[in-house]
């Protein structure tokens, strides 16, 4: 390590820290007094008024938030989970090699390359009201498709098959290195004691992966929390408010209904929620 | 192998490339059918069951690229992104280096505390970020959103940066200074030229982000300065008009290309980095 003169790491060091605190930072602690004020965007200076912690209580009582926080909590753990399976298979069919492995392999992590605003176009295409071309392949099986994005339940349904689709690519991914990584010993010594597919599974190849799947999990469910791209496209938060998520919620009300200071308190909520994962999953990068 | 077992093998075989057939197929098939709409008529578009086979046309894409204003979207969206894209690179290089290379009282705190801002939420500080961007008149201008943009992709940068200046070795440097090179020097002259492979890395990965930005740019730009993630969303229906289905299919082609392209040759460097990874 080599010893610099006083001053020169500060001055290396100071675009990056101070873009980071005029940009970041400061607007974060900027939020942080907002939240605790009445203001809306337009209010004359006088009216603003100091209201202590009644946004964060209102929050709880407001039937809009609570509303996203459902349909938040439903979309980042139906997605991530659905998405870790389908992962997982992939990656366990993807473990022999074949011929033409690294095409399909290629051909498989697209998806989540895309930009989220033009996956959601994609699956808006997919899931056109009255002329869907998925109701299409669901009438070769003589099954009647819903009205995807136009009934409520539905919505929510179509929203999350589109993240689905999008992030499924990143367990692939993560899941094939992780099982690329493996040790070898303790297979040889399954096949010798003779254990089935499914006991190696369960017994050997999900303990071993166990560090890595949590630590993904956990950055997916955190990206899954705070989506907004797709789901604008697609419903922009409706039929009504079926797919209002919370990011959407607090455009909705900061931006559109110009609540800043009630929107800052329900953005820190979604903060102080993403800050307890981002320090579990700091834990578990630590430990590994 | 008898009979039963040759059967049995050539059945898995089977089994296993329909699966991989049916997964590759559903991975592609959305985008491949994206491209087809991007060609149909209206009039196609707009028929159940949808046509596969069918008359193609260009009017979409005329529309898109000379009656619109995508185009004037997508130069802005490149302007953002190559702007920021030179601000992120330089600012991070440098805090990477001295990270890497000097000592400061409490290093790791602060390289942690880099760590952190990478998860930053966007929908933290979009609100106040609006307020404050319209009171220093910064809403709807280049430097305003080439500003937030650096600010969030600069925590990984430094992080990718450090990380390379780590692996470099210290008695080139060493011997330079020695001979009386500033540290300025050092950093520009030696130690820069040996980690260009993390500066591509840097670049592809943060001109890729500032792209793909949707709700930032959403929110804090305008009409002067909206970048073509934003114009996608023109095509979405108004008050007074439906979905511009063909037209949108145009846009969203147009603006995945970049970062399809850029992982489509990254990825094999991403993959083999990953495994080799896991390996040791």
């Amino acid at each position: 390590m080599i010893k610099g003169e006083r001053c020169i790491p500060y001055f290396f060091l100071a675009p990056a820290v101070g873009i980071l605190l005029i940009v970041v930072i400061f607007p974060l602690i900027y939020s942080l007094r907002l939240s605790f004020t009445n203001f809306t965007f337009g209010m004359p200076e006088s009216e603003i008024a100091f209201i202590g912690l009644s946004n964060f209580i209102k929050l709880f009582q407001d039937s809009y938030f609570l509303n996203g926080l459902k349909l938040t909590v439903i979309f980042m753990l139906g997605t991530t989970f659905i998405a870790f399976l389908l992962g997982f298979g992939i990656a366990l069919l993807l473990q022999r090699s074949f011929f033409g492995k690294r095409v399909v392999r290629t051909l498989v992590v697209v998806p989540m390359t895309i930009t989220p605003v033009a996956v959601g176009i994609i699956w808006l295409l997919l899931f056109m009201p009255d002329y869907s071309f998925i109701n299409y392949l669901l009438s070769l099986v003589k099954v009647t498709g819903p009205r995807w994005l136009l009934t409520p339940r539905w919505a929510l349904i179509s929203v999350m098959i589109t993240y689905i689709w999008e992030w499924t690519p990143f367990f692939t991914l993560m899941l094939s290195a992780g099982l690329a990584g493996l040790p070898r010993e303790p297979y040889e010594a399954a096949v010798i004691d003779g254990a089935s597919r499914f006991q190696t599974l369960k017994y050997i190849t999900l303990p071993l992966l166990k560090p890595i799947i949590f630590l993904i999990l956990i950055i997916r469910m955190m990206d899954s929390f705070r989506v907004f791209d797709q789901v604008f496209v697609l419903t922009r938060g409706g039929p009504g408010r079926s797919t209002q998520i919370l990011s959407y919620v607090v455009y909705l009300t900061g931006i559109s209904y110009r609540y800043l200071g009630y929107a800052s308190a329900m953005s820190y909520f979604m903060l102080i929620i993403l800050v307890v994962l981002t320090l579990v999953l700091l834990r578990l990068l630590r430990r590994s | 192998m008898n009979k039963t077992k040759i059967f049995s093998v050539l059945t898995g075989k089977v089994a296993l490339f329909f699966c991989l057939f049916l997964i590759s197929a559903f991975a592609l098939l959305p985008i491949l059918y994206t491209v087809l709409a991007s060609f149909k008529t209206r009039v196609d578009l707009f028929t159940f069951p949808p046509a596969l086979i069918f008359k193609p046309t260009l009017d979409h894409w005329t529309a898109v690229l000379t009656a619109s204003d995508f185009l004037l979207y997508y130069k802005n969206s490149l302007v953002i992104s190559i702007v920021t894209v030179a601000i992120v690179i330089l600012v991070a290089s440098l805090a990477g280096y001295s990270l890497a290379r000097f000592t400061i009282k409490r290093k790791e705190d602060l390289a942690f505390w880099m760590l952190s801002q990478s998860m930053m939420p966007a929908v933290a500080i979009i609100l106040p970020l609006y307020v404050l961007f319209s009171r220093w008149r910064l809403l709807d201008t280049f430097r305003g959103i080439i500003l937030v943009y650096s600010a969030f992709n600069i925590p990984f940068a430094v992080w990718l940066m450090r990380s390379f200046f780590n692996d470099i070795p210290v008695d080139v440097e060493e011997a330079a200074l020695v001979d009386g090179c500033s540290r300025l020097g050092v950093f520009w002259r030696i130690s820069l030229p040996l980690v260009k492979p993390g500066l591509i890395a840097c670049t592809i990965y943060t001109f890729v982000m500032c792209i793909n930005e949707f709700f930032l740019a959403f929110v804090l730009t305008g009409m002067r300065v909206r970048p073509a993630a934003v114009g996608v969303v023109g095509f979405l229906p108004t008050g007074v008009r439906g979905t511009l289905y063909g037209q949108a299919a145009v846009a969203a082609l147009l603006i995945m290309s970049p970062a399809v392209i850029f992982f489509y040759f990254a990825q094999k460097y991403l993959i083999s980095g990953l495994t080799m990874g896991a390996v040791r």
